[in-house]
């Protein structure tokens, strides 16, 4: 099954860099898609696990642009999955805490298709432009400005119905 | 109108994002495997271990060939067998240290983990009293191994193996390993060494593992 894939000294080091960087960020983006710290470390390493056969990469941007596509993907395969097997159904101890910092809002995000939840955690949170979410979930720009749209609205109630201070 | 509700929501969903529990609190955190729930689930695709492994074959990530992968059950020769430890019902198999060039005289772990606990749980870490330190990594593929200014091997850092309940994860030269650090002195084939494995939730497995020669490619 060997290649001729090799990586250079330069490019070793890269990937041993990259996942300090990236990592950690990867894993809070994916735990606030699957609420459980502790999956969203096994879904982090595993895209991490698909970056190393991909290497290299790119540039900075292209990395973390590639390990948000591929761990979004992964976390919205995993809630799906949950979906459909219920028994597998996150314990709400598993998020406490998101529960004790925000209950509403992480409700109300909860509640969201998992690919507008990622699609909203991405623009909101992390600044990609509809393109790029479009580009790292593989659907067309017109179906992310209408995940977002139907976001705010169901987000609404939530954020404008309490305190701003928080 | 939008963007005041835009950053209204920023302010909140950062405030979750950085409310996420860091790694060291979320699996070395007080109590144990006692505190921690049985995780029902498994993640997407397969078991990352075994998914990372596959991952380095793909690429060739091969650095000591074959003649250096763990033994098949049964394989491995009688006078080299590593003590079997059943304690925690996490079994360590076949398992070598292969002494490696480079400062600090590292030696790689390799050989099979079951996890016959009946629960997930993930290989974090290990320890040797001849070493100052033990870590898991991901090695790039190269031989000989890229080391940076200071001699240090240019690996990369995994967090742990996932072992899934009733699955067994190899740890193989040029593939998922540990590697031991910081020896006073090289170590020779026909010695043996002192290695505790260490494990999320379940006790730490202590085992006498064979010293092996490699073979550089």
């Amino acid at each position: 099954m060997e290649t001729a894939t090799r990586l250079t000294p330069a490019e070793a080091g890269d990937l041993a860099a990259a996942f300090g960087v990236h990592m950690p960020w990867l894993r809070r983006r994916i735990a606030l898609m699957v609420g459980d710290p502790e999956e969203a470390s096994d879904l982090a390493q595993e895209a991490f696990a698909r970056a190393v056969e991909r290497w290299p990469i790119g540039s900075r941007d292209d990395v973390a642009r590639w390990l948000a596509s591929v761990g979004i993907r992964l976390a919205i395969d995993e809630i799906r999955r949950r979906r459909r097997w219920g028994f597998l159904q996150l314990h709400e101890s598993d998020a406490a805490w998101a529960i004790e910092t925000d209950p509403d809002l992480w409700r109300a995000i909860s509640e969201l298709e998992p690919a507008t939840r990622a699609a909203l955690l991405l623009t909101v949170l992390d600044g990609y432009t509809q393109d790029e979410v479009a580009a790292a979930l593989g659907v067309a720009r017109g179906t992310v400005a209408s995940w977002l749209s139907r976001a705010r609205d169901r987000l609404r109630p939530v954020i404008e119905g309490t305190s701003d201070e928080r | 109108m939008n963007d005041r509700f835009d950053e209204r929501l920023r302010r909140r969903l950062s405030a979750l994002d950085t409310a996420v529990p860091t790694e060291g609190s979320e699996l070395r955190g007080v109590g144990g495997a006692s505190a921690r729930r049985h995780r029902v689930g498994t993640s997407a695709g397969l078991p990352v271990g075994l998914a990372a492994g596959l991952v380095v074959l793909v690429v060739g990530l091969t650095i000591l060939g074959v003649s250096l992968r763990p033994s098949q059950p049964g394989s491995t020769p009688a006078t080299t067998v590593a003590t079997p430890s059943h304690a925690s019902g996490m079994n360590i198999i076949d398992a070598q240290a292969i002494p490696i060039p480079g400062s600090g005289n590292p030696v790689i772990v390799v050989g099979s983990i079951r996890n016959g606990t009946g629960r997930d749980d993930k290989l974090i870490g290990g320890s040797s009293p001849i070493a100052k330190t033990a870590g898991l990594y991901a090695t790039s593929g190269l031989w000989p191994i890229p080391t940076d200014d200071t001699g240090m091997a240019n690996l990369a850092p995994m967090p742990w193996w996932l072992i899934r309940a009733g699955e067994t994860i190899e740890l193989r030269a040029g593939d998922g390993e540990m590697v031991l650090n910081g020896l006073a002195r090289p170590l020779a084939a026909g010695q043996s060494v002192q290695i505790t494995f260490e494990f999320a939730y379940a006790d730490p497995v202590t085992v006498r593992v064979p010293v092996v020669a490699g073979v550089v490619p």
